[in-house]
């Protein structure tokens, strides 16, 4: 990635605590040798298990994207669901009207929810963190009845996609494990670029004192959009690849504060200041819930059975206890521990 | 230029004895610091920037707490005081900058300045009223908000409301920064009257001459250590040897 | 469309723009004095309302009468949590407190719909439902009632925050903290007050609203949008402003209703939304002094 030579990296440099060792090359191997104890469980495990690890390459796609602007930039986006949503109507919209194939309708959900975000980081991102939260935390209810509202994209009952081909159950876990997979390689090899570049460190210096960072002549402006973009057309990305493996995609379900919950709790619980953070983040929040999903029903609290919104309960609190106590998450406990400040 | 020491007690109304502080974990800005206020008299806290002079006020008026050494008032130590505790004992903080409550009234200002008297209405009354006598000029603005204020006008307000509840040690810290000349006159003018009324007065400020010239006593503070200190007389001829020293650090 | 319909029309807003200001001052009073930015507001708010709801329909209590254990409960929930968690709501990390909150949003809303599903509730108001008639035009008592108590409230807190020493007080640390902390103000203590107050005021708006809308668990981020348009465009800093805002909003919702399907309302007030934050993000405020 080419850097435009006014983002001033010097300064922004200096700003920017905590990258004292830089060691990318650890960084790229760790990487890869995630990458291949992961790769065989796509070829001829059960469906479940790949059904849950595209979850968390799901989840990883988006955090990736997420932390950009949320764990470096210090903007926390509350909107996920919103541009996620909108790749994922975009895709069904395109595939029911003219018929295109998965391949061809990512790159025009991405696009749709990166206008979006344009719009929305407008308007609300020359303003500081505080109101940005608040505008997007609730633009997601927006999407969700602006959608409701409007025939042409299914209302409220949603948008089936019908899918031809000569599927298995099988091949389509398959199939979708490797393009969640592929997603969240190339959102996490993006997030590891970033972190290693003046684009990153100029990130670092907006959380740390946004206005040293302009003083200093970072077009603070410039940089928040820019990462806002990514992330949210990374968003789009997963959102399309999302409506073609459910098939089915309704507001309710898509443009919900779940989903800004889950990614939030993978960067926060993973650790925000480093591509590493959303990777740990993912397969802990994924197993997680997916454990909270089978122990509740089978619990009970006074003698009445718990529902299911419990294991909600818990992630808010657990998300509750990291911000307030664990603030650098998993990784952040890691590099303490080690008592040196590494940049992977 | 010799480093004279000085006995430990000498009547010293506000002592801080060899403290160590700072703002973040690792980081120490005043290391093993002593400084002593004489009562009665106007002690100056002088040294380059970076010297550790802010922070040493900071120690002194409870804004930031010593790591080591001890901070003592009459005999008593109060090093874990806060702010508006070390107030009711007496010390009161002009600080550096702008510190008036813009959206409220000057009178308003006043008022919550005297707000340990809160619980007298009547001695609260006569307080504001005898600020009102010293500094009639403001008198014209008691209701105007005290955000539209001109510079001068806003420091004699901050003057008032640091003299409100009579305090026995006066701390001031850069009265002078941020301010056009002709009003540092009317700022040191002001520090000259209570050195006349025999307050007790401890001055931080980066404008050494003057400083110098209304001090009876000096220290010199230097990458957070004391430097030097002594009488105004053995300060006066070296000033601009000083200065040099200073710039060149 | 004549003027009878107009006037109805202009009472409608006016009362739905009472409870709205209601909505929004507990977010203002956090925002503008502790400078928190209470993400879960709604939730609180939300939680509030089904108390309400059990208090007046399970147990039949007085629907004006129930209010009160509803706030003084708020209330008395903020400082308790204040007590516990304040110290780590370091007004310097603010991303902290704003992921803090959130947890506690997905909390609250969690512990609300375990404990009352997912159901739309109506409160029961008994013998406010009946409408009051002013010559040609007509109010449902509670909506008078509410909008009464809210317009009370406030002007209430309008007096206290600037007429009484303890209001200036209050003032003075959002204004400048260490110079109120120097004066011997006991800033914590203080402090715990106005969050008590925040949650309370978040739960008086429940209740308020319970009286006229019918409302549901997790719909309650819609309400997060409308207090957080009345904070903004009635700006940080004064009770009387906020409650113009927040007739304004209602006057405006009723009319765009009125002339548009209902769902244009969210696009109207969310764009206006927009337009403030990017124009004019201090609202009536005179000037441009806070900026979070």
């Amino acid at each position: 990635m080419s850097e435009p030579k006014d983002i001033a990296l010097g300064g922004a440099r200096a700003s920017s605590s905590g990258v004292k060792k830089s060691r990318p090359w650890a960084g790229a191997l760790l990487g890869v040798s995630i990458l291949t104890l992961v790769l065989p469980v796509g070829f001829g495990t059960s469906i479940s298990l790949m059904t849950m690890f595209s979850a968390v390459f799901f989840y990883l796609a988006l955090a990736q994207g997420w932390n950009l602007l949320g764990g470096l930039g210090g903007y926390l986006n509350f909107a996920t669901a919103l541009f996620a949503g909108v790749g994922a109507y975009t895709a069904a919209w395109l595939h029911n009207q003219f018929e295109l194939t998965l391949w061809q309708t990512i790159l025009p959900g991405a696009i749709a929810a990166a206008v979006i975000s344009l719009l929305v980081g407008y308007a609300t991102l020359r303003l500081r963190s505080h109101y940005f939260a608040i505008f997007t935390l609730i633009l997601t209810f927006l999407g969700a009845v602006v959608v409701k509202n409007m025939p042409a994209l299914g209302g409220g009952a949603g948008i089936f996609l019908d899918l031809e081909g000569e599927w298995t159950s099988e091949s389509i876990a398959q199939f979708y494990f490797f393009c969640f997979l592929a997603l969240a390689v190339v959102a996490t090899i993006i997030a590891f670029f970033v972190q290693h570049s003046n684009f990153g460190y100029a990130l670092i210096a907006i959380s740390e004192d946004e206005t040293a960072a302009q003083v200093l002549g970072v077009r603070t402006m410039d940089v928040k959009l820019r990462a806002l973009f990514i992330g949210s057309a990374l968003g789009g990305a997963a959102g399309a690849i999302f409506a073609f493996f459910t098939s089915y995609i309704e507001p309710g379900g898509i443009f919900n504060l779940d989903i800004a919950l889950d990614v939030i709790l993978v960067c926060v619980i993973g650790g925000m200041r480093s591509w590493l953070g959303p990777v740990i983040g993912a397969f802990v929040v994924v197993f997680l819930e997916q454990s909270l999903r089978l122990l509740i029903p089978s619990l009970s609290v006074f003698g009445m059975e718990l529902p299911t919104e419990t294991g909600r309960l818990i992630l808010g609190a657990l998300l509750v206890v990291f911000a307030l106590f664990f603030r650098r998450g998993i990784v952040g406990i890691f590099q303490s521990r080690r008592g040196r400040n590494l940049s992977v | 230029m010799n480093r004279l020491t000085e006995p430990d007690n000498l009547g010293a109304s506000l002592q801080m004895a060899e403290v160590n502080a700072g703002y973040f974990e690792k980081d120490l800005v005043l290391n093993s610091v002593s400084i002593n206020v004489r009562p009665g008299a106007v002690t100056a806290v002088l040294g380059p920037n970076g010297s550790g002079k802010s922070t040493a006020l900071r120690v002194l008026s409870g804004f930031l707490p010593a790591r080591q050494g001890k901070i003592w008032l009459d005999g008593e130590e109060i090093s874990a005081l806060s702010p508006g505790e070390r107030l009711s004992r007496g010390i009161s903080l002009l600080p550096q900058g702008r510190s008036i409550f813009p959206e409220l009234t000057v009178e308003d200002n006043l008022v919550l300045g005297a707000w340990l008297l809160r619980h007298n209405k009547s001695e609260l009354k006569s307080a504001v009223e005898a600020m009102f006598d010293r500094y009639p000029l403001l008198k014209g603005f008691r209701h105007r908000v005290a955000g539209s204020l001109s510079g001068g006008q806003a420091r004699m307000l901050e003057f008032a409301r640091t003299l409100i509840v009579s305090p026995s040690v006066l701390l001031i810290d850069e009265p002078s920064v941020g301010l056009a000349p002709f009003l540092v006159d009317e700022v040191y003018d002001e520090l000259e009257r209570l050195k006349g009324e025999n307050s007790t007065i401890l001055l931080v400020d980066q404008n050494v001459s003057a400083a110098v010239e209304l001090a009876d006593y000096v220290y010199t503070l230097a990458y957070g250590e004391n430097h030097l200190q002594g009488n105004k007389d053995s300060f006066e001829g070296q000033l601009d040897g000083l200065i040099q020293q200073w710039l060149s650090l | 469309m004549n003027l009878e319909t107009v006037a109805q029309l202009l009472g409608n807003g006016l009362l739905l723009g009472g409870v709205y200001a209601g909505l929004g001052i507990g977010l203002s009073l956090l925002l503008g004095v502790l400078k928190i930015v209470n993400l879960s507001h709604s939730a609180v708010l939300i939680f509030g309302s089904l108390i309400y709801w059990e208090l007046v329909n399970t147990l039949g209590l007085d629907p004006i009468l129930a209010i009160f254990p509803v706030v003084v409960a708020g209330f008395g929930i903020g400082v308790l949590v204040h007590r516990t968690v304040g110290q780590y709501m370091v007004r310097e990390d603010s991303r902290t407190m704003v992921l803090a909150f959130f947890g506690i949003l997905v909390l609250v809303e969690s512990a609300a719909i375990i404990i009352w599903t997912t159901d739309t509730r109506t409160v029961n108001v008994g013998y406010l439902s009946q409408l009051v008639t002013f010559g040609s035009l007509s109010f449902p008592l509670s909506k008078l009632v509410a909008a009464g108590l809210t317009v009370l409230l406030m002007v209430g807190l309008h007096l206290y925050l600037t007429r009484t020493l303890g209001g200036a007080a209050v003032r003075a640390i959002s204004q400048n903290i260490d110079v109120a902390q120097m004066v011997g103000i006991d800033v914590t203590k203080i402090s715990r007050r106005v969050f008590g107050a925040g949650l309370g005021l978040a739960a008086f708006g429940g209740t308020v609203l319970a009286m006229v809308v019918s409302f549901s668990p997790q719909e309650h981020p819609r309400w997060l949008a409308w207090s957080f348009l009345v904070v903004i465009l009635g700006g940080l800093g004064s009770t009387l402003r906020t409650l113009s805002a927040g007739l304004i909003v209602g006057v405006l919702e009723s009319f765009i209703g009125f002339l548009l399907p209902f769902q244009y309302i969210y696009v109207v007030l969310y764009g206006l939304l927009a337009l403030l934050l990017l124009v004019r993000p201090q609202g009536f405020a005179r000037t441009k002094q806070r900026e979070l």
